[in-house]
């Protein structure tokens, strides 16, 4: 009979055969490709060095306000020389500076044929905490009949309008689904109107941005809007995160029922229907894509839903709010 | 040589924890094997050990410039690791483990010790399990499983005790009956 320890040898051999499947992999390849931004700890030098640059700067800013002299002059040169914030890259320096727009647009970006991102529609926004849809605004300036654009996208071709929503030079972040993506300019927007459709169309021209993705959410405003990552839930089309900051994840997805497209959120257990779509529409649709994004800087996440199928693209953002999704801006183009 | 491996690893977690995510990917893609072969031996269920993997993962990378000593890199991954684990464990208590879902029934038609050994380590409470997983299968020592675990030394022992204790009387009864 074998002793024990000499059983647990050989069950030790047995324990490292075990091999990693490929499921799992792949699932830490998706994490590692899209780790979020690492929170830094500064080692006791670079507080040291912060701290001495803060008490300067105090000293400095005392004497600045109470020596109204030479001294005063000559600090005040000093501080002028100082680059101020968000100067440093050059696409701060041409952008529209902060607090100009009290508005902060949202916009969608899907890529186009070369991959690339270089228009944006307009999904809508929010200031001081409200919502804005496209329809809240006066828009001033001449539409531009959706068959009379260009084929070729770069042909300067700016019909723009005036609305406060969009007053033009706004950086928009964009983020994909796990992370911000990069930053680019928007101009004022043009208003276009489908041939056969009521909604009204704003887009603006963005200065180009490449990614590995298709579908992008660019937010003009200076909060992180991906305060908590969503996790990529597999094997169904959802991702789930902790939308309030409370500490319990909610979880969104869709799901087809009797033909109908779903979409849900579940938290603690208990399901709530968000959005439901015909099942007329869906034979012929696109997978539903799922955002989760804080979209209003108020450190909650909203859930943006994106069904599209050949003849209509919808998009609704929706805010969980009392244990109910409240859409709270809507997108629609279609034929 | 056997130094040079070691820099090259100390080298890429130092990278990794100043936010080099390629270091950081590199290590994780070598502890993955060892990381799955822990989080296996207490949550079992493929599903849920990609869970705990993953969110390990994630929370790694977010603490790792917390880490204040490199050379203590995996006891404190397994160590997140272990915490996700329970973590998985106290939120899906409907958990059960039963013969059929834990040993392909062709390994059940092989009745060498090996199988009812394993059986035995996996009706283990989970505490007892993971001294045993942690000390036999992953040499590590009784200081590193004490602060893995979060525990004392002098615990990690009575524990380890207590697991050979309790294999003993399963293996015996096994022969016995």
């Amino acid at each position: 009979m074998k002793s024990l320890e000499e059983a647990l040898r050989l069950e030790k051999e047995n324990y490292e055969k075990e091999q990693v499947p490929q499921q799992l992999k792949r699932r830490v390849g998706v994490v590692l490709d899209n780790l979020p931004t690492q929170k830094r700890s500064y080692s006791s030098w670079s507080r040291k060095l912060v701290t001495a640059a803060a008490v300067l700067f105090i000293l400095s800013s005392i004497l600045y306000l109470q020596v109204p002299n030479k001294m005063g002059a000559l600090f005040k040169e000093a501080f002028n020389s100082i680059p101020k914030r968000g100067t440093v890259k050059d696409i701060d320096k041409a952008a529209l500076p902060v607090g100009e727009n009290p508005y902060h647009p949202v916009v969608l970006a899907f890529r186009n044929l070369e991959k690339q991102f270089s228009k944006v529609v307009v999904l809508g926004g929010s200031k001081d905490g409200k919502w804005y849809n496209i329809t809240d605004f006066k828009i001033t300036g001449k539409y531009t009949a959706f068959e009379d654009f260009p084929y070729n996208e770069k042909q300067d071709f700016r019909n723009y309008v005036d609305l406060d929503l969009i007053k033009g030079n706004e950086v928009y972040n964009f983020y994909s689904s796990r992370k911000l993506v990069g930053k680019s300019k928007g101009e004022k927007s043009i208003l276009s109107v489908p041939q056969s459709a009521p909604e009204k169309i704003l887009e603006v021209n963005i200065d180009s941005l490449k990614a590995d993705d298709d579908f992008l959410v660019g937010i003009n405003g200076g909060w992180n809007s991906l305060p908590r990552v969503p996790l990529v839930m597999l094997g169904f089309n959802g991702c789930k995160v902790d939308l309030e900051g409370d500490g319990i994840e909610e979880a969104v997805y869709s799901q087809l029922v009797k033909g109908n497209l779903k979409f849900f959120l579940e938290k603690n257990g208990k399901e709530i229907l968000i959005k439901e779509v015909s099942n007329e529409l869906v034979d012929v649709m696109q997978t539903p894509k799922i955002r989760m994004l804080d979209i209003n800087g108020d450190g909650k996440l909203e859930i943006i839903i994106v069904v599209k199928n050949t003849y209509e693209t919808t998009v609704e953002a929706y805010q969980y709010v009392n244990n109910k999704a409240e859409k709270v801006l809507r997108y629609y183009v279609g034929e | 040589m056997k130094r040079v491996e070691k820099s090259s690893r100390e080298k890429d977690i130092e990278l990794a924890r100043k936010g080099d995510d390629r270091a950081f990917s590199k290590i994780i893609e070598e502890e993955l094997a060892y990381m799955y072969r822990i989080s296996k031996s207490i949550l079992h269920r493929e599903a849920d050990v990609e869970d705990g993997v993953q969110e390990t993962v994630i929370k790694a990378w977010r603490q790792l410039p917390t880490l204040r000593d490199d050379k203590y890199f995996r006891t404190w991954l397994i160590r997140i690791l272990i915490n996700q684990c329970n973590e998985i464990l106290r939120k899906q208590k409907r958990i059960v483990l039963t013969d059929e879902n834990l040993y392909p029934s062709e390994e059940f038609a092989d009745s060498s010790d090996r199988v009812t050994l394993k059986d035995a380590i996996n009706r283990l409470d989970n505490e007892l399990r993971t001294v045993i997983i942690l000390y036999y299968f992953e040499d590590l020592s009784y200081s590193e499983i004490a602060y893995i675990l979060g525990i004392p030394e002098g615990t990690v022992k009575s524990r380890l005790s207590r697991a050979k204790n309790r294999l003993n009387k399963a293996l015996s009864d096994r022969i016995g009956g």
